[in-house]
């Protein structure tokens, strides 16, 4: 179908207000320079359901869309007919604080939402990148984590059920709005971090916490990868229950914390970042008598290297910049590959030597967070001299991972890779069960085809 | 049954990994439930290369394979309901692997709850899920059920600590969803699996987060002279934002029934009973047990006791684990309902457990995690009086319906089973329930796996099944 009839069959079913037709609009929903035939702008659950019915009898491939953060996640699309952006579908449903649930729309913005939730001395943990602009769809169906994982787990421990769309057009929900609940399948589990391939999230209910108490942090800087490491597994092993616990090495210490932007409070600046030091940053809250026993404690691992103690004033815009890492390192490195790596917390201290002399004999620049519980981000920029060997260093990386027992996949591509083969990831045995799955939700493949031949090479 | 397939399993599994004389499935016919069915044969492999042949053999013969743990499900998941093969897990119960640094351990999943706790206690560890039957459940179980227990409230229900799994599914494949290290790539297939309540594959190999023992605990019993206070307590405690790590309630009658049972201290003529407990480092216990303190104590708390050692905590802690055990000894027969409401319908949904137990006179007694919303009325019947079955299930039902009209849900953790497959439409439309059938078809094509759990048949809702006599309580013939 052309675009003139695509757009003149959506006028007829759809309401016109939600159809953007506006070139420049519709260009602003270009993923690589795809452009799609049409972007429509539901304003209810209703709306999804004509859109996605159209589609599939048409066969035509709808890429849900938040705020547009996360383009770079999945590879360039070869089919991208229809952009379904959601930020329309923006109210909050319901909110209990009594009861500490949430049901939310998934356009709705995650700092508006937070505005609300703090309104009551609530928050969710989802401190993710691009925190400003994200949608909470986007952000739950590209499974995207946050350093406060470590205290609070990722979005599989607090999502409590969900709404979406089917490939078929229907209204289909799993889960609740309770605590806890095992009634029927948790499918709402498998739509998190599915980046919309099974089907579009409408509606989402949380469960929300209260807001700790002040928050302050700890930094403590090391010569080695080895020594950081070492403290964040003594911190495992103490009572210390801290909001997170990431160890950055020195490229991205300095991205973080020197940067133009980074607009560190005075208190800080003075102090650091040391020059090429890796940092050990740890978050913790609580009242006061449990603030002392924290930075007591912390000193006391760090020993006798330099560590600065933040209090509640510093530490959350210095907290706030590391969940940040990802979208400050693409702002910095424009042409940059960010991979992500799942590795036994032993493990990552040997595997972070190992990538920073993969990508050092490639001449790659290397930037490194890791959280202490074993998930790393490494954000790798090539010159144009070692651009030609990054497939190369991808798959080293890859195989030092599996070594490792751990695993890794591309997060983040650069444009070069984007027009690369499908997917670089390493197979895994599961694919089979994934492929079915995807089949069964969504037959004709026309949730974001490409999106998941991030995981599944022949998907296409 | 089939000849030729019970010489085929004797063949695999010897002639002592398989039970077929009527006799021997007695035991099997039941779990935890008031639900009942007789399988063909039970049968005890000893790997996971039994398992995959197992399912083989199965298919051939088109015959249902049913997982079972220890059997305390409490919907009837364990039990064969369209007759066939039961896989007992009792004999794959090893721990396989502890890894001390990473917090993990591996394990088969006939490894009771408990015992993986008592074997990483010394390394200041444990697995959290802590299901009140843990003592007998397994980790399979707990797997396939999603299990909770108390502690639930702070650290989450099995999902939140099941890592990896090895599975061979309905298709006959033998799989390994998720990893050790987390957040593996692609769908969470771990995560769609844990409380698939054994419909999707019988799991052969568990990996599960350990996780550090507190460093101070503290338990608190708060003793009230009405139901209204105590819920209250829990409603305000939560809308305080403080978040203990347990907050347990047993209402008049259970506490009675406890103690004349476990002697656990509880005051005889109490109303209702709360029993909280925070952890975490000393300072922090000290000051969250001075709120929860004062909450209980606005809320008229007529006495808040705080256990002033380990065996006086123990003891508390037996009185709330034991209390389906002590319930048993009373009463002839008895329906463990399990309804989830959010918590500051708590109030509410208690008086009209009260006006249900009423209008049919049927005691109901109240134990149950209050924390998390999780009720689980008692309903005793004889089940002698087909009659009282009848009006059991019946104010099951409506006080199930109550919760779900207050924005709640069918069952919060003993999972659906057979018992609950024609509540499933209370919230789940027609849509949500096609989509899961086809999922379960994924995992599950020729539905050999569990048949006749989660999803409605055509059982009309008036339509009861009333239990048999328990033959196992009943005295021995004479010989
Ligand atoms: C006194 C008492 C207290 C209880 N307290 C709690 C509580 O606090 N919280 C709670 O959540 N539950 C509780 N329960 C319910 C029950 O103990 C849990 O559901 C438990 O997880 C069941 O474990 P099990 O080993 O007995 O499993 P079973 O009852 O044997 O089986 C349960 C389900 O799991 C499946 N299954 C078992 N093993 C496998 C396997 N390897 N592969 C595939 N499927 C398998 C079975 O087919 C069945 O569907 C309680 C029960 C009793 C009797």
């Amino acid at each position: 179908m052309s675009v003139t009839d695509i757009s003149s069959r959506l006028s007829s079913l759809a309401d016109s207000k939600c159809i953007v037709s506006n070139p420049i609009q519709l260009a602003s929903y270009q993923i690589d320079g795809v452009t799609p035939s049409a972007a429509l702008r539901p304003a209810s659950v209703e709306q999804i359901v004509e859109i996605v019915k159209f589609a599939a009898a048409e066969k035509l491939a709808i890429i849900p869309r938040g705020a547009r953060t996360k383009f770079g996640m999945i590879p360039r699309p070869q089919r991208y007919d229809l952009a379904l952006d959601m930020t329309a579908l923006d109210r909050i449903v319901a909110y209990d604080p009594a009861d500490l649930t949430l049901s939310v729309e998934s356009g709705v913005p995650l700092h508006r939402l937070a505005g609300v939730l703090a309104g009551h001395r609530q928050f969710l943990p989802l401190q993710v990148p691009f925190f400003d602009r994200a949608t909470v769809g986007g952000t739950i169906a590209s499974g995207i984590d946050s350093p406060l994982r470590q205290l609070y787990g990722t979005a599989r421990d607090f999502v409590l059920g969900m709404e979406f769309v089917t490939a078929a057009g229907r209204i289909a929900k799993s889960g609740g709005r309770v605590v806890k609940n095992v009634s029927g399948y948790d499918l709402h589990k498998l739509m998190i971090g599915a980046c919309g391939t099974l089907g579009v999230i409408s509606k989402i209910n949380f469960r929300t916490f209260p807001t700790p108490a002040t928050t302050h942090a700890f930094i403590a800087f090391f010569e080695t990868v080895n020594r950081a490491a070492e403290m964040s597994r003594r911190i495992a092993e103490s009572p210390l229950r801290p909001l997170n616990v990431e160890i950055v090495n020195p490229a991205a210490v300095a991205l973080l914390f020197s940067a133009p932007g980074a607009q560190m409070p005075r208190a800080v600046a003075g102090e650091f970042p040391p020059r090429d030091q890796w940092a050990l940053i740890i978050g913790f809250s609580g009242i006061a008598k449990v603030i002392d026993r924290y930075e007591r404690e912390l000193r006391g691992m760090a020993g006798d290297t330099d560590a600065i103690s933040l209090d509640e004033e510093a530490a959350p815009p210095v907290l706030a910049r590391l969940s940040e890492f990802v979208s400050i390192a693409l702002g910095a490195w424009p042409e940059i590959v960010i991979l992500k790596a799942g590795m036994l917390p032993n493990q990552l201290s040997p595997f972070l030597r190992n990538v920073t002399s993969i990508s050092e004999a490639a001449s790659l620049q290397l930037a490194v967070v890791a959280r202490g519980v074993g998930v790393v981000y490494f954000a790798l920029q090539p010159d144009p001299r070692s651009i030609a060997a990054l497939p190369q260093v991808i798959e080293n990386i890859f195989q030092a991972s599996g070594q490792r027992g751990g695993h890794a996949e591309i997060f983040w591509r650069p444009r070069m890779l984007r027009e690369m083969p499908a997917s670089l990831n390493p197979k895994r045995p599961d694919f089979a069960q994934m492929r079915n799955l995807k089949k069964t939700f969504d037959p004709e493949n026309i949730f974001a085809p490409d999106a998941f031949s991030r995981w599944i090479p022949d998907a296409r | 049954m089939n000849p030729r397939l019970l010489r085929d399993l004797k063949k695999l599994l010897g002639a002592d990994g398989v039970l077929s004389e009527p006799e021997d499935l007695l035991l099997y016919e039941y779990d935890g439930s008031v639900e009942t069915a007789r399988p063909d044969c039970v049968v005890f492999p000893r790997s996971t290369a039994d398992v995959v042949e197992l399912f083989r053999l199965a298919n051939r013969h088109k015959t249902p394979l049913v997982g079972r743990g220890a059997g305390t499900g409490l919907s009837g998941g364990a039990l064969a309901r369209q007759g066939g093969i039961i896989t007992s897990f009792a004999r794959m119960n090893r721990i396989l692997a502890i890894d001390i640094e990473n917090q993990r351990a591996v394990v088969q999943p006939g490894v009771v709850n408990s015992d993986l706790s008592a074997a990483v206690a010394h390394l200041g560890l444990h697995f959290a899920p802590d299901p009140s039957s843990q003592k007998a459940c397994t980790i399979g179980g707990n797997v396939s059920e999603n299990s909770g227990g108390p502690h639930t409230l702070a650290y989450g229900v099995t999902t939140n600590h099941v890592l990896a799994l090895e599975a061979v599914l309905g298709t006959g494949e033998l799989v390994r969803f998720g990893s050790a290290a987390l957040d593996s790539p692609g769908y969470d297939l771990t995560g769609i699996f844990v409380g698939s309540e054994g419909t999707f594959g019988l799991v052969t190999e568990i990996t599960v987060k350990l996780i550090r023992l507190p460093e101070a605990v503290k338990t608190l019993l708060a003793i009230y002279n009405s139901v209204n206070d105590a819920t209250e307590t829990v409603a305000e405690i939560t809308a305080r934002g403080i978040t203990p790590s347990a907050c347990e309630m047993l209402d008049g009658w259970t506490i009675r029934a406890v103690e004349e049972y476990v002697h656990a201290g509880f005051p005889l003529d109490a109303t209702a009973i709360l029993l909280i407990e925070v952890d975490g480092l000393l300072e922090e216990v000290e000051d969250a047990l001075l709120h929860v303190k004062e909450v209980c104590t606005m809320h008229r708390a007529r006495e808040v006791r705080v256990a002033r050692d380990e065996r006086e905590r123990e003891l508390l802690w037996k009185g709330r684990k034991n209390a389906f055990g002590a319930v048993g000894r009373i009463a002839p027969s008895y329906y463990t309902q399990d309804g989830v409401i959010p918590r500051s319908k708590l109030p509410a949904t208690l008086r009209r457990v009260g006006e249900v137990s009423r209008k049919y006179g049927l005691q109901i007694g109240n134990v149950f995690h209050a924390g998390d919303g999780n009720l689980h009325p008692i309903i005793l019947f004889d089940e002698r009086d087909e009659r009282q079955f009848r009006d059991a299930v019946r104010a099951a039902d409506e006080i199930i319906d109550f919760c779900v009209h207050v924005g709640g849900a069918i069952t919060g953790e003993h999972g659906v089973g057979m018992e609950k497959d024609r509540l499933m439409p209370l919230i789940f439309t027609e849509t949500d329930l096609d989509l899961m059938k086809q999922v379960h078809d994924v995992f599950n094509p020729a539905g050999l796996l569990n048949p006749g759990k989660i999803f409605p048949t055509s059982k009309g809702c008036g339509e009861i099944y009333v239990r048999p006599q328990p033959q196992l309580s009943s005295p021995p013939a004479r010989a």
